[in-house]
């Protein structure tokens, strides 16, 4: 082995520890990289794959009702290539407990193909027929559902058995939530059952009609083309909502994972990357000036300056190469894991798990080029080394005062040791501005986290605790006179009962649309508190609607502005209504309306679809067989789910605190035996003078504690800039996370970054205990 | 040794000044002399006599603010980053008052650092017999005392086969008695392998080993003259 590179490695073994934390934010910051993109490009390349092998619908309409011969009349005009009809309703799933509430969705399904959204046959036949049924996958896994398996809906009104033919996937129930208001996949509440279509038509009596449309384009580019042609051609059939493949729920909650897995991708793995290329390049940059005398004589036996350089440079590659594989190794096995976990969310049948040399490649190439134009900037000053000068002891730096000790009334009060450390501080401003950075980022990160941690639990409780407080919603299989929501008053002895009216309806400003459910409410609800983003209460206008301020973000459009409601219902012409509030909801994206106003505006007077209940009693028994009545859901139900939810966030938690942690260890913990091993000779004075180790250890600590004193002022700032970027990128039609830090957040961040630093710093004390000072001052060689 | 014909290096007007706060200093002031192919020469000076500088420069180590210095007839001060480089690699052999042997590299490990790059270096284990390390090669700088890691550092500069050697104060970091081992080792280089060396010295007895002797003062030669009987370094005493 060359003599260089022996010294390279002897150096390396040497510097083990620093060597080995510089590793692991490196090998962090990749294996997140690595992790996350493979995760992410896993996914969609199975998602889009699933998509055309079960020629997943484009554009899918949502009607009151269509003959099912007017379907196939579809096909050919506005770009559309294909067009399937079906009818689909929600019912309950009936089960031994009264007290429990499953719904699932039956959906008209064809005997054995569907031509678009193909199921995928998990186990069974797909031949269906009579009662013989499909059952989703996650719902049967959920249930404990199996082929052969019998089980009861209830269907218009009556008690009908079913049996499990087979047990399939959906492209459509990939993320397999109920509506746009829940939080999560809840697989063993709610589920799809795939009826066939003739038999559907004779128990629930809806033979020759289809309420819901799904089409194929020539060109999925095209959709707006498409939706206003279908928005034309099915009017007459009053159409509920057209939806673009973009906005399908299943489609649109997986996309944003994959788009919130790449955006993370961007930010997350170059913290780490951005630290390591930080403490590389310090570190190099002290190695050099160590070295300096060492350089000289190389210089001076007729080594070239690209040689020196790159004697330096092949440490920084090492960095880059080691961290790249085994970050990458990391992360790949991670990414499998990740992946596998997100079957638990999204039922991909052929989800892969594959490896990607592009993305192995790339982290490599990404870890290269920071170490390397890291370590060049810190070896850089190899080339400025003169052999001649490097000869002799470098001069002392020319001392001047720093600006702490031009207040000489505050500087008279300062201690001997602090006297010491702030000129420590402000003499090694470079170390000092990445230490306090690492102290920064580091708070910034905790403090991020621990807002998300809370904020899901803020976000339900606001919903479900503050914004709505009603024990129960009841869903009705359509329009009523308010007067039977007064006879299920008089059936559940509720302690109060309001009924409520809930439509789905496309707002328009301009060319800015979008669907949502328009809430009607009774006035002076006591269900709904609404206020707006200064906390003061908005009280339901007589007229006009309250929209969240999601949706006047979607819209653009705030107080005062005007909206267009197009309106599906038959014989009902579009209408515009006018924002009179834009109220604050952490879950969702709705408008509200005055009840009453509402049904004469939108739908007709007097007309209610649900009802909301305050009350202590079990309510689904009594409700069970009542005819109307399509669904019960439960608020504490909800709350049960959302508990459930929070395990599974507390392990990215875990993980999230885990990384920051090791962020401000690993920059302390570098910078600090960086520090002890510049100034053995100062220390080594100080020993003689009579200073203990603790004492010298404490110069130390109360260094460090100064500089992440500054970077809790700098990390503060951070933090909060985290938080806004998070809840900008997280805020959409599902969650609106505008809550603020608290400062017990803060509190929480920073002691736990305080706490890293400690450890950090305990773990250099070994070095001080070993330092022999003796060695240290007569110690003349390279 | 008597003064060959061939001149080795010719030092013509050499002058180094440079800055030091507001004060220039002038280190070396339109110096000139000659030095034959092996001769061994000793520079005497005091402290900030210039001498350290003028080695620097003859080493290609450093550039003068005037004047030129030829070896071999090529003019030094002329060449580029690359071609002195290149001199310091092929003719020049350093050796330096504190050692500065690479710390974390053995005995022989510092001297085949030194030949790695060389084209023509003599055996390794040899140089390190004739300085007297053999036992003592797979040893750390650390592990050994001022005397035997200035002996690695001549077998280092010797193993490249140069021209000749500079040595920078060699002794000035050791007692007597190794002092004069050193300038043993030295002498044996001059003579077993005829490489010329320059030694510079405070140390004024250390010129009575040599062929030639240049007094240096305020960055002047203010002496050159030659010994007529050049003494074993045995029998210097300071």
């Amino acid at each position: 082995m060359k003599k260089l590179n022996l010294r390279l490695v002897r150096t390396m073994r040497h510097a083990k520890g620093q060597l080995a934390a510089l590793l692991a934010v490196m090998v962090t910051g990749l294996f997140i990289f690595t992790a996350i993109t493979s995760a992410a490009t896993n996914l969609q390349t199975s998602l889009e794959s699933y998509y055309d092998q079960s020629n997943f619908g484009d554009v899918f309409v949502e009607l009151m009702h269509i003959p099912s011969q007017e379907v196939d009349g579809l096909v050919g005009d506005g770009g559309i290539v294909e067009a399937k009809g079906r009818y689909a309703f929600t019912t309950p799933f009936l089960t031994d407990d009264p007290k429990e509430i499953v719904n699932v969705r039956v959906v008209s399904s064809g005997s054995s193909t569907d031509g678009i959204n193909e199921l995928h046959l998990y186990e069974g036949s797909r031949s269906i027929g009579e009662n013989r049924v499909l059952v989703l996958e996650k719902f049967a896994t959920a249930r404990g559902l199996e082929v052969e398996d019998r089980f009861h809906l209830q269907i218009a009104g009556q008690r009908r058995e079913m049996v499990v033919a087979g047990i399939v996937g959906s492209p459509e129930y990939i993320y397999l939530m109920e509506n746009e208001q829940a939080l999560m996949p809840r697989p063993g509440k709610f589920g799809v059952v795939f009826v066939e279509e003739s038999y559907l038509g004779s128990i629930a009596g809806t033979g020759g009609i289809y309420n819901e449309v799904v089409f194929k384009l020539e060109d999925r580019a095209r959709s707006k083309e498409a939706e206003d042609h279908l928005e034309e051609a099915l009017d007459r059939y009053g159409v509920r909502r057209i939806i673009p493949r973009k906005d399908q729920l299943s489609n649109n909650v997986t996309y944003q994972e994959i788009e919130g897995l790449q955006a993370m991708t961007r930010t997350v793995p170059f913290i780490f990357l951005f630290a390591a290329g930080g403490i590389l390049a310090t570190l190099m940059g002290r190695m050099v000036k160590n070295d300096r005398m060492a350089i000289g004589v190389l210089k001076a036996m007729g080594y070239r300056n690209r040689t020196i350089l790159g004697h330096y440079m092949k440490f920084a590659l090492f960095v880059g190469i080691t961290g790249g594989i085994l970050g990458t190794l990391l992360g790949t096995v991670l990414s499998g894991f990740m992946t596998q976990l997100y079957l638990d969310f999204f039922a991909i049948p052929l989800l892969e798990v594959r490896f990607y040399p592009e993305n192995i490649v790339a982290s490599l190439v990404l870890a290269t080029v920071v170490c390397m134009a890291s370590g060049f900037l810190g070896a850089r000053n190899v080339l400025a080394i003169s052999p001649a000068e490097s000869m002799k002891p470098e001069a002392p730096r020319q001392g001047h005062r720093i600006l702490l000790e031009r207040i000489r009334f505050l500087w008279n009060q300062v201690s001997f040791t602090w006297k010491i450390v702030f000129r420590n501080i402000f003499r090694e401003k470079k170390k000092f501005l990445l230490v306090s950075l690492g102290g920064a980022f580091t708070l910034g990160m905790m403090t991020m986290t621990f807002w998300m941690n809370s904020i899901y639990g803020v976000l339900f409780e606001e919903h479900y605790g503050h914004f709505m407080s009603m024990d129960y919603t009841i869903h009705l299989d359509g329009f009523f006179h308010e007067r039977a929501v007064r006879d299920l008053g008089r059936l559940i002895e509720a302690d109060h009962l309001e009924p409520k009216l809930e439509v789905p309806f496309e707002l328009y400003n301009g060319a800015k649309s979008g669907v949502v459910n328009v809430v009607g409410l009774v006035q002076g609800t006591r269900f709904y508190n609404f206020s707006d983003a200064q906390g003061h209460e908005v009280p339901l206008p007589v007229d006009g609607m309250l929209i969240s301020s999601n949706l006047a973000l979607k819209l653009g459009v705030g107080e005062g502005d005007l909206l267009r409601v197009r309106n599906f219902l038959p014989g009902k012409e579009d209408s515009y209504i006018r924002v009179r509030g834009v109220i604050e909801q952490t879950l969702g994206i709705n408008a509200y309306m005055e009840l009453e106003w509402m049904g004469t505006q939108l739908v007709e007077r007097g007309a209610v679809n649900g009802a909301l209940v305050a009350t202590d009693q079990e309510i689904i028994p009594l409700l069970e067989d009542v005819e109307r009545v399509g669904g019960v859901q439960s608020t504490e139900e909800l709350q049960a789910i959302f508990l459930e939810f929070m395990d599974l966030t507390l392990v990215s938690i875990g993980f999230m605190l885990f990384f920051s942690g090791i962020l401000g260890f690993v920059i302390v913990y570098s910078m600090t035996i960086m520090s002890i091993h510049e100034r053995k000779l100062e220390f080594a004075s100080l020993r003689v003078l009579g200073f203990t180790r603790g004492e010298l250890f404490g110069l130390i600590l109360k260094e460090n504690l100064v500089m992440t004193l500054l970077g809790f002022v700098m990390g503060v700032p951070l933090g909060l800039f985290f938080v806004e970027a998070v809840s900008v990128s997280f805020t959409s039609d599902l969650y609106t996370m505008n809550r603020p830090v608290q400062p017990e957040e803060i509190g929480l961040a920073m002691l736990f970054t305080t706490g890293c630093i400690l450890l950090a710093q305990l773990a250099t004390y070994k070095k001080i205990r070993h330092l022999d000072f003796i060695e240290a001052l007569k110690n003349r060689t390279t | 040794m008597e003064m060959e014909n061939k001149v080795l290096y010719k030092v013509e007007g050499l002058s180094k000044s440079y800055q030091m706060g507001d004060v220039e200093v002038k280190a070396l002031q339109e110096v000139s002399f000659e030095i034959g192919e092996g001769e061994f020469v000793v520079i005497l000076g005091p402290s900030g006599s210039g001498k350290s500088t003028l080695l620097n420069i003859m080493g290609g180590m450093d550039k003068p603010s005037a004047g030129k210095v030829f070896f071999k007839e090529q003019e030094v001060t002329r060449y580029d980053d690359r071609k002195l480089t290149q001199f310091r690699r092929r003719d020049v052999g350093f050796i330096f008052q504190f050692y500065n042997l690479i710390g974390n590299l053995t005995a022989r490990e510092n001297v085949e650092l030194a030949v790695e790059i060389c084209d023509e270096p003599l055996d390794v284990e040899e140089m390190l017999e004739a300085v007297g390390l053999e036992e003592r090669s797979d040893h750390f700088p650390a592990q050994m005392s001022g005397g035997e890691q200035q002996r690695v550092a001549i077998a280092r500069a010797a193993a490249k086969n140069p021209e000749i050697l500079l040595c920078d104060e060699p002794t000035g970091a050791l007692d007597f008695e190794t002092g004069i081992s050193i300038l043993q080792v030295l002498k044996m280089v001059n003579e077993r392998y005829g490489r010329t060396v320059v030694v510079i010295t405070h140390n004024a007895p250390i010129a009575q080993m040599a062929d030639r002797v240049l007094k240096m003062r305020s960055g002047k030669v203010m002496e050159d003259y030659r010994n007529s009987q050049p003494l074993d370094p045995k029998e210097i005493v300071w």
